[in-house]
Parts: C-alpha cells; structure tokens; sequence
C-alpha cells in the first residue's frame, strides 16, 4: 500500500489539560489514542454520537487545535510543528468546512472580501484578475458570479454551504475536512449539498474526512467508515462492511437505530440488539479514561450475552483487523463465533 | 422572508418609538457646544476680569447668569470652564481607550498568562474607586489641566480593558474566526479583519458613556479643589468655587450645576441612541 496522504496516529486529546496543574480541575478527554489513515482520493466518514469526539479529531487535522498526545502526518511529514511558511503550504493542503453556517462567516464582510482573503494570504495566482477567478469559485459550487457582493446573510444555508466549500477550494486543498457540513440543512438541500462533494470529488480527486452522524449520508459519500465511541474509535471498516455486516455491538446499535437502512425494526432484532433507551447523562459520563477495560462494557448488549466476561472490564480492546478488511475493537465481536450471528446474518439478507 | 419582515419589525418598533432620542440629545449637545464656543464672543466678557464693583450681581442685562465673588462674568466662565472639561474629558476616554482597547484586544485574543497578568492589574484598580485613583495621581503629580486628564485617562481604563477583553473573548471563539485561522490568516490579521470590525459599535457606545463619567468625574475632581486651578475655570472648579456662597448665594451653585447635569443627559440619550443604530438587538451593554 502507498502512503497514505493523511495518517493520525495515536492521538488524544485532553480538554483543560493545560490548567490541570492544579488538583481539583476537572479535565475531559475528548479523543484517546486514535489512529487512523486516510489514502489520497479516498474518503472516510467519522461516525458517532454527539460528544464521541469526532469534531475534536477534526480540528485537530484542521489544526485549530494542537492535541495533547500522539502526532497527525500528511505525506508521512509531521505537522505538529509546522510554523510559518510550512503551516500556510498545510493550510494549502488540508481545508475545513465547518457545520454551522451561520457562524463560519464574518457578517459584516461580504463574499467578495471573504474569498478573496485566501488570496490575499497565500498570493494565489488569478491571471484573469480576482474578480473573474471568485466568480469561477463561485459557479464552480453552483453560484453566480453575481452574488460576489451578497453579505452572508442574504443566502440560504445551503447556499452558505456552497460559498464555505468555495472558500475552501480556493485553495486547491487534497483533503478536506467537513465537520458536519449538511446536518445543519433542510434535508431537499442536504442532497443538492453532497451531491456537489460527490461531484468535486470525481473533479478534483479530493481526499475528504467526512465527519457525520447522518450514516446515509455517509453511505452516499465515504468509502470507508470509523466510529467513535466516547473519544475511542470502536470499528473502522469498508462502507458496506460496516452497514451490512457491523462487528462492534455499539456499531450495531448505531446501524439499528436508524429507520430505513436496516430494515429490521423491532420485531427482527433480538431486546437486546435493539437501541434501548439512551441511558441518562450521568451514566453515559463514566469517565472513559478511568475505565482500564472496555468503555463501551456498562451499555454492552454482548457483554451482558456473555455473562459480563473478567477480560472487557480489564483489558482495554486494541483494534484488530478482522474479517472483510473490517478492524474492530472489541475483544469478543466475531462473526462466526459470538452468539449474536444470527442478527447479522438476518441484516445481511434483507440488506444485500 | 416572514422571518426577516418579524425581525425588521422588531427592530424597527422600539426605533420609531424612541424617534425624540436623537433630537434631545443632539439638541442639548448642539445647544451647549454652541454656547462654549461663542459664548464668551457674545457676552463680550474677559472670564478672568474681575470686577469689585459687580460682586455677586445676580443674573441681569449686563451678566447674564451673574458674576461671582471676584465680579468675573459667570455666563463667559462657564463656557470658556465648559470648553475645559470637555477638552479633559475628551483626552481621558482618548488616553483610557488608547491603553484599553489594544489591551483589551491582546489579552482576549491570546488569553494565556498574558491575560492572567494583565487582568490581575485591573482587579487591582477594581478594587479602588476610580474618583480615588485619580485624585492618588494628581497627588503625584499636582492639580493641573493635564494631570487631571491623565488621572482620568489612568482611572479609567482598567474597566474598559474588560470590556474589551470580554467582548473579544466573545468573538474570537465563533466560528468566523476558525474559519480565518484554517484559511491560514494569522493573528494580526484575525483582529484586524475579524475581530475589530465586530467590536466597532461596542466600542463607539462604550467611548460615548465614558465621556459622559469623565465629564462627571472631572467636576468631581474640581469640586475636591484638585483639577484645573483658579483663575482658569472648569465646571468642576466653578462648582467648588460656589460651594463657599451656597447659603448666601445659590443660584451660583446651580449656574455651575445644571450644564453637568445636561451634557451628561445628552450624551447618555446620545449614547443609547448609537446603541440601537450599531447593534439592534441590543446584545451588549
């Protein structure tokens, strides 16, 4: 296998470490011990719930934040220290687009000003002037060149949507990293909104870190899926691996819990399968890093199965590769072998 | 659409209602400039002249508001003392804004120990009255037009910076600011094209309402015998001067009074108003 264009390795990252001198501060960790690599031209979608993570990990490949342990290559080349010039040639190469459009622009400057400060910033060639290549941005994301001296909020969301993805492109990036970008939408225009990643992606042959908790659209969009669970990442695996034949049971529950993809409501899945009523904040609050075994243990249908095994509470899961190009962290989730086969193997007829 | 119609209509609502602000506080501000720069043309009077003969006239033909102990014109010493107060007033919001705002600016936008520093020095001020810090620096350095604008200006900006500091803290977390930053702007051009022009109306108001405590601050200031020293006039020193015939001859105290009382008015009618006009819903202070 090549390199892989962007490749996280082992990182976490802890909110309030810094101030966590002192006794008594209250820290959280938001991502712990992450790994993940993303090939050029491919995409991959981070899955999970609200609060798993996933937009740390984002911004910590868009370098808004510095993680506080283990290290983020692109092109095998460590960014950690980028600085200057090198941290602008980063910026070139990685982009962000960010989920409320509301907020990502600066009301009081209109489009024009706003997309032309990647120009101004990086001195970015526009041989038929700036004008004819922010027009070219704009129609290149399905606006008019006319709509250059809009202010922000004399568009819709998607429409805002389409001038972030611009703003973005401007700098010819290989990777982008959209934090939600279409949950925010009306869903008619959640299609129009990833039918054009779709498109720029064929175009450009992007790279893209799709981050999501919508799993179709992440079905539509992304090659590969990794699911975090409470800052952990619980099962990487192929698009259709993962939706058709889930290892991890929190992946599992995940799949169930959304109407139209698994067609097996409540009568096909077995109790124990099925999402069970969110367990209340404070439960879902047991601190993950205090946890030495698995995090996912106290909610686990299959720990529960197999009569709440000694290995899950002592021994933290380590992602293993397993069958289908799947890897999955999770001591006991095999598909042959655990007592919950039958369920996939009735997800994999009704789904195939 | 309805939506857009709903908030236009809300913020238009308050707006027409409050349609006399501006022509109050304009009028009183308009009025009162006019009356420190030609008053003393008009009146015809030296502020410094005395006269024996016409010791505490009372208002008539020849003094319009009276003369004082010395016989000096009262009408002419109010507006030439009034052009001195602003002139104090103005340079110490100038000097306050001058250390706050970049101050303010800095320790928002980089927090950090910077911030942690900076914003234990203004705790400390905090802690003293403003009217106490300024009369500790004028003792230093002795009454004069100038220490009395520099004890303002010094007073005054530790309750600036704060503002400021908050209200950038405010800002520098949107994601504006995230989207600047991936973009690959750098700091100084964050604050300058991000952060500034969100602060601006912030900034106007707070500079007006600052005007209006300096005015009040300066007279108080006079009034202790500790701004401008006689025989130059400020409205704080002419209301101290009457301090000594308020039994015998009030309406000298009053004269000196009631101009404070109405610059203050119209520049916090005056202030409201850029309030509504810069930031419509009324999100900070």
């Amino acid at each position: 296998m090549t390199e892989p264009l962007l490749s996280i390795e082992r990182v976490s990252h802890e909110f309030g470490a810094r101030r966590a001198l002192l006794p008594g501060r209250r820290t959280h960790l938001a991502v712990d011990d992450v790994s993940l690599t993303i090939g050029a031209g491919e995409s991959v979608a981070l899955v999970g719930e609200s609060g798993s993570g996933k937009t740390t990990l984002g911004r910590v490949v868009a370098k808004l934040i510095t993680p506080t342990a283990g290290r983020v290559l692109v092109d095998g080349r460590d960014v950690g220290a980028l600085s200057g010039r090198e941290l602008l040639a980063y910026r070139r190469t990685v982009q962000m687009i960010f989920q409320n459009t509301q907020h990502a622009f600066n009301p009081r400057r209109r489009i024009r000003d706003i997309l032309a400060d990647p120009y101004e910033i990086h001195g970015l060639p526009a041989p038929d002037g700036r004008d004819a290549a922010l027009g070219e941005l704009l129609e290149r994301v399905g606006l008019h060149a006319s709509m250059l001296d809009r202010y922000p909020h004399q568009f819709s969301g998607g429409q805002r949507q389409r001038v972030g993805i611009a703003r973005a492109l401007s700098l010819g990036p290989r990777l982008i990293v959209a934090d939600e970008p279409v949950s925010a939408l009306d869903v008619s225009v959640q299609a129009q909104v990833l039918n054009l990643f779709a498109r720029l992606r064929r175009e450009l042959g992007l790279s893209l870190l799709f981050i999501s908790h919508d799993l179709r659209a992440v079905y539509f969009l992304c090659e590969r899926i990794a699911v975090l669970y409470q800052g952990r990442l619980v099962e990487v695996a192929p698009r259709e691996r993962l939706l058709e034949h889930p290892l991890h049971p929190y992946s599992r529950r995940l799949i169930a819990a959304v109407p139209g993809l698994g067609e097996r409501d409540s009568a096909e899945v077995s109790q124990a399968e099925a999402p069970g009523p969110a367990p209340a904040p404070g439960v879902a609050a047991e601190s993950p890093a205090a946890a030495a075994g698995c995090h996912y243990a106290s909610r686990c249908p299959l720990y529960a199965r197999l009569g709440a095994p000694e290995r899950c509470r002592a021994e933290r899961p380590a992602l293993r590769p397993a069958a289908g190009g799947s890897a999955v962290a999770c001591h006991f989730a095999t598909e042959g072998e655990e007592p919950g086969a039958n369920v996939s193997s009735v997800v994999s007829e009704e789904v195939g | 659409m309805s939506a857009v119609a709903a908030v236009a209509a809300t913020v238009d609502g308050p707006r027409t209602k409050r349609r006399w602000k501006p022509i109050v506080g304009g009028g009183l501000l308009g009025i009162l400039a006019l009356f420190m720069l030609v008053g003393p043309l008009i009146s015809g009077y030296d502020p410094n002249a005395t006269d024996l003969t016409a010791r505490f006239s009372g208002p008539s033909a020849e003094h319009w508001l009276g003369t004082d102990d010395l016989g000096r014109d009262l009408f002419t010493r109010m507006a030439v003392g009034g052009r001195m107060t602003i002139l104090i007033a103005l340079g110490a919001v100038a000097l306050a804004s001058a250390i706050a705002v970049p101050l303010g600016l800095l320790t928002g936008y980089l927090g950090g120990w910077v911030d942690l520093a900076v914003m234990r020095v203004v705790d400390l001020f905090f802690a003293i009255p403003t009217l106490l810090v300024a009369i500790g620096i004028v003792g230093i350095f002795g009454p004069s037009f100038t220490t009395t604008m520099l004890a303002l200006g010094l007073a005054f900006w530790p309750f600036y910076a704060r503002l400021v500091r908050s209200a950038v803290v405010g800002v520098r977390d949107l994601a504006y600011t995230d989207a600047a930053r991936v973009i690959g702007a750098g700091r100084w051009r964050i604050i300058r094209k991000e952060i500034v022009p969100a602060l601006l109306p912030l900034l106007i108001v707070q500079t007006t309402v600052l005007l209006g405590f300096a005015v009040l601050d300066e007279a108080g200031l006079g009034f202790l015998g500790l701004g401008v020293q006689p025989p130059d006039a400020s409205w704080g020193s002419l209301l101290a001067q009457s301090r000594g015939f308020v039994l015998s001859h009030p309406w000298i105290g009053v004269i000196a009074g009631v101009p404070i009382l109405l610059v203050v008015l119209g520049i916090n009618i005056m202030a409201d108003v850029l309030r509504d006009r810069l930031d419509p819903q009324g999100a900070s202070t």
